[in-house]
C-alpha cells in the first residue's frame, strides 16, 4: 500500500464512512504497512518489530534511550544505571526485568513529581508497579519522553516557574540541579555518586559564582542566603543556555563586532597540523599577539566559558563527550567539524578567510577564536517552533527537488545502517549523551542540506553534524508521531473492528476458561463468561476492561485527531515524511496539554 | 467491521445500548497456544489462535451457551434488565461482572463519541 491509499482512506473515515473496505484499509496501513516501513517495535528491544521482517534499525529503542539519558540527568536513575543500560545496547541485549521495573520505578516517581499529568486524560500510572506499569510505560513512552525533554531542554523549552520554592521535591527542583551539574560539576570525576536530586540552599554560593563569570551582570537577581524563591529571570537564565552564552559573551566582550580578541588555547594529543588548514601568515600574527597577553583567554570560574562552548557544540551536534569545562580532543574534533561543515553550508555566516581564523595553530598548541566560533553556533541556535517548521519545509524542499521524494524511504533504511559508528561505542565512552533538542537538530540539518542530500547519495561518510541532525530529527519524530499511533490504534481499532477482549482464566495448564467481552462500534456489548470461571477471574477481566475504559477516551481522542490530520494532507508524500507530519501533530497535542487543555479531551478540536 | 454501517446507522444505534452476558462452556487449551511455528509471533499467547478455537466452540451444537443478563438502557436513560432466574453463587458473581460492563459500555461509548465527533467536526472544515 503507499501512503497515497492511506490518506485516500482517512480522508473517507474522516467522511464516517464506517464500510467495511474502508475500516480494513485503514486498519491495515497502520498495523501491517506503518510498522513494516517504520521497523517500529513496540518493546524495548529490538528483535521483535511489531509483526515480524524488516530491518530493525527504527524503533522505540532509540526512545527508551533518551527515556534514560532524560532520567539519569534529572537524577531519577542513577550514572551506573544509565551505564549498564547502554552497555547492553552495545551488546544488543535485552533489558533485565529488573532493570525494567527500576526504570518504570523512575517514571513513577517522575509521575508523581511532575504537574503536568494532573491536567490531562493521560490514564494514571498504576501504582503497583509492576507489568501495569511497564505496560502503562509502553503506551506512554512518547507523552514521558516528550515531558521529560522539556525539563532538560537547554534551548528554554521549560518556562521558570512562579511557584517554585526552593527546596521543593519536584521534577522542576531535578531540572534546576541538572543546570548546576552541567555548569559547575564534572560527569566522570569524583561527583558522580554524591548528586544533589534537589535543588536546595547548599547551591546558591554557586549562583554567586556564575555571577563572577558573568561580572556581575546577576547581582540584582541573587537571592540572599535564605531566600525562599529564585528571580524568574534567573531561572530562565538557568533554563535557556542561549541567553547565558550571550550575556557570558557580552560581559566578556566577544559578541560579532565588540574589539579585542577572546581565544581559547589548548594541546591536544592529536597532531593538529593534519587537520587544519594552516595559514602561515595568521600563524605569525597570531604568535606575538599571544605573547604580549593582547588576548583575553580567560574562561570563567569553573571555566564556565568552555562548558557554554562545549554545550553549544553538543546541542549543534558536534559533540558528543561530556560538559565538563576540559577542552579535549572531543571538543576539538568537534570544533573542527562545525568549520568543516560550514565550509560548504549555502548560508555563510563567516567569510572564507575568516572561517580559517577559527582554528589556528601556534607553536604546536591550537588557538581557538572564540568570538567567531559563537558567531557560528548562533547560526545553529533553535529558532521559534513556527520558524523552525518553516525552515523544515524548506530542507524537505530541496530533498524533493533534488529528486530524493520517491527513493527516500528505502535509501534512508539503507543509509541509516551506516550510523552504527556514530551512535556506537557506548562502552569506550559510557558518558556520551546525544542532544535531543528537536529545533536545534532541524536546524543543524537545514542548515547544510547538501550534506544530507551527498549521506542520502552515499557519497558522505562524516556522520557528526548536519547528517546526525538529519537523521536524529527524522527518526525521533517517527518514534513519536508513528508510535503514539500505533499504541492508540490498538483502542480505536478494538472498537472499529468490534474485536473481543479476551481474557483466559486460571493458571497453568490443560483447558483455561474464557472471558470475553466484545463492543460494538455503537457500543452494544456481549460479554461472555465460561461456566468454570472464578471469582478471580472475573475481577481480572474487569480489571482489563477498566484499564481499555481508561485508554480508551485518550487514545480513541488522540488517534481521530491525527487520522484527520493525515486526510487533511494533498501532497504525495513518503512514509518518512507522513511519519513527520504525524509528529507534528502529536507535538502540537503535547503542548497543548502543557497550556492545560486535556490531551485527547473534544474542548481541543 | 463486520456490517457494513453507514453514519447515518451508526447514530441510530448510538442512540440506545444494549449489553447481554452469556454463560456456557467455552475453554481453550493452554497447549494449542503456546509455541509451534506457523505463526511469526512467539508471544506464548496467541490471540489468532484463541479466536479461531472460541469460533470453533461456538458453532458446535452442544455449546450450551445460555443468557445470563440482558440490559437495554434507552436514549432518556430509562434501563430494563432482564437477569436469569435461581442464580447460583457463583453466577451472581457473573451478574455483578453483568452491571460493570453495562458501566464500561457507556463509558466507552461516550470516548467513542468523542472521537468520532473529532473526525465529525474536521469534515465541516
Amino acid at each position: 500500500m503507499a501512503p497515497a491509499d492511506f490518506i485516500a482512506s482517512c480522508r473517507r473515515l474522516q467522511a464516517l464512512e464506517f464500510t467495511e473496505p474502508v475500516v480494513k484499509s485503514v486498519v491495515s496501513a497502520v498495523t501491517v504497512e506503518m510498522p513494516r516501513h517504520y521497523a517500529m517495535s513496540l518493546g524495548v528491544t529490538t528483535g521483535q518489530p511489531f509483526l515480524g521482517g524488516g530491518p530493525t534499525t527504527r524503533n522505540r529503542r532509540g526512545q527508551y534511550h533518551e527515556l534514560v539519558q532524560h532520567l539519569t540527568d534529572l537524577g531519577y536513575l542513577s550514572l551506573d544505571f544509565f551505564r549498564r543500560w547502554h552497555l547492553l545496547r552495545v551488546a544488543d541485549g535485552e533489558p533485565s526485568l529488573g532493570q525494567l521495573n527500576t526504570l518504570t520505578a523512575a517514571v513513577g516517581t517522575f509521575y508523581r513529581e511532575d504537574p503536568y499529568w494532573r491536567r490531562t486524560l493521560v490514564p494514571p500510572f498504576p501504582d503497583a508497579g509492576g507489568e501495569h506499569a511497564r505496560q502503562w510505560l509502553q503506551e506512554h513512552l512518547t507523552e514521558v519522553v516528550y515531558r521529560l525533554g522539556r525539563y532538560t531542554s537547554f534551548d528554554g523549552d521549560l518556562a521558570p516557574d512562579s511557584t517554585y520554592r526552593i527546596g521543593d521535591r519536584t521534577a522542576y527542583g531535578r531540572s534546576l540541579v541538572f543546570r548546576m551539574r552541567v555548569y559547575f560539576h564534572d560527569y566522570t570525576r569524583g561527583r558522580t555518586g554524591r548528586r544533589k536530586v534537589y535543588f536546595d540552599r547548599g547551591l546558591l554560593p554557586l549562583l554567586y559564582s556564575l555571577d563572577n563569570s558573568l561580572r556581575g551582570a546577576l547581582r540584582e537577581l541573587l537571592p540572599e542566603r535564605d531566600a525562599s524563591q529564585l528571580h524568574p529571570s534567573l531561572q530562565r537564565l538557568l533554563l535557556d543556555s542561549e541567553e547565558l552564552f550571550r550575556l557570558y559573551r557580552t560581559q566578556n566582550r566577544f559578541l560579532p563586532g565588540a574589539g579585542g580578541g577572546y581565544y581559547l588555547l589548548y594541546e591536544v594529543e592529536d597532531d593538529p597540523s593534519q587537520r587544519l588548514r594552516v595559514v602561515a601568515s595568521d600563524q605569525r600574527r597570531a604568535a606575538p599577539r599571544l605573547e604580549r597577553g593582547e588576548w583575553h583567554a580567560d574562561t570563567g570560574g569553573n571555566r564556565l566559558g568552555i562548558r557554554l562552548l562545549q554545550l553549544g557544540l553538543w546541542r549543534a551536534g558536534f559533540y558528543t563527550g561530556v560538559l565538563d569545562g576540559a577542552f579535549g580532543p572531543l571538543s576539538h574534533r568537534a570544533v573542527l567539524a562545525l568549520v568543516d561543515q560550514e565550509r560548504d553550508t549555502g548560508r555563510p555566516v563567516l567569510r572564507k578567510r575568516q572561517l580559517d581564523r577559527v582554528v589556528q595553530i601556534v607553536d604546536h598548541e591550537v588557538l581557538v577564536d572564540l568570538r567567531l566560533v559563537g558567531k557560528l553556533l548562533d547560526a545553529y541556535a533553535p529558532l521559534s517552533s513556527l520558524a523552525v517548521k518553516e525552515e523544515e519545509e524548506r530542507l524537505w524542499g530541496e530533498i524533493e527537488t533534488a529528486g530524493w521524494g520517491d527513493r527516500l524511504d528505502a535509501t534512508f533504511a539503507d543509509r541509516e545502517l551506516e550510523l552504527g559508528a556514530a551512535y556506537g561505542k557506548l562502552h569506550r565512552h559510557p558518558h556520551r549523551r546525544v542532544y535531543y533538542g528537536l529545533r536545534g537538530l532541524i536546524r543543524g540539518a537545514a542548515r547544510a542540506v547538501g550534506r544530507v542530500l551527498g549521506w542520502l547519495a552515499g557519497g558522505m561518510r562524516v556522520l557528526l553534524g548536519a547528517v546526525f541532525d538529519f537523521v536524529k530529527a527524522v527518526v525521533k519524530r517517527i518514534q513519536e508521531g508513528a508510535g503514539l499511533l500505533l499504541v492508540g490504534f490498538r483502542y480505536f481499532g478494538h472498537y472499529l473492528l468490534g474485536r473481543p477482549f479476551v481474557t483466559l482464566g486460571g493458571e497453568g495448564v490443560g483447558e483455561r476458561p474464557v472471558l470475553l467481552t466484545r463492543f460494538a462500534l455503537d457500543f452494544d456489548t456481549v460479554a461472555f463468561v465460561d461456566r468454570r470461571a472464578t471469582g478471580d477471574d472475573v475481577r481480572a477481566h474487569s480489571a482489563q476492561l477498566r484499564r481499555m475504559q481508561q485508554g480508551a477516551r485518550y487514545f480513541i481522542g488522540l488517534v481521530s485527531r491525527l487520522i484527520r490530520g493525515i486526510s487533511l494532507i494533498t501532497t504525495p508524500v513518503s512514509w518518512l515524511r507522513l511519519g513527520i507530519l504525524l509528529a507534528r501533530t502529536v507535538r502540537d497535542l503535547l503542548r497543548e496539554g502543557e497550556l492545560g487543555r486535556p490531551v485527547g479531551g473534544l474542548e481541543q478540536v | 467491521m463486520a456490517e457494513n454501517k453507514t453514519f447515518g446507522d451508526f447514530i441510530n444505534d448510538m442512540t440506545s445500548l444494549d449489553v447481554v452476558t452469556l454463560t456456557g462452556n467455552l475453554t481453550v487449551q493452554v497447549s494449542a497456544l503456546e509455541g509451534g511455528s506457523d505463526d511469526d509471533d512467539s508471544k506464548p499467547l496467541r490471540f489468532s489462535r484463541i479466536m479461531r478455537q472460541l469460533e470453533g466452540r461456538v458453532l458446535k451444537k452442544d455449546s450450551e451457551i445460555a443468557a445470563l443478563a440482558a440490559t437495554h438502557v434507552s436514549l432518556d436513560r430509562d434501563t430494563v434488565t432482564f437477569v436469569k432466574e435461581n442464580l447460583s453463587p457463583e453466577e451472581a458473581v457473573y451478574l455483578e461482572f453483568h452491571n460493570e460492563t453495562v458501566k464500561a459500555a457507556g463509558i466507552a461509548r461516550a470516548a467513542m463519541a468523542d472521537g468520532i465527533a473529532k473526525l465529525l467536526l474536521g469534515s465541516k472544515a
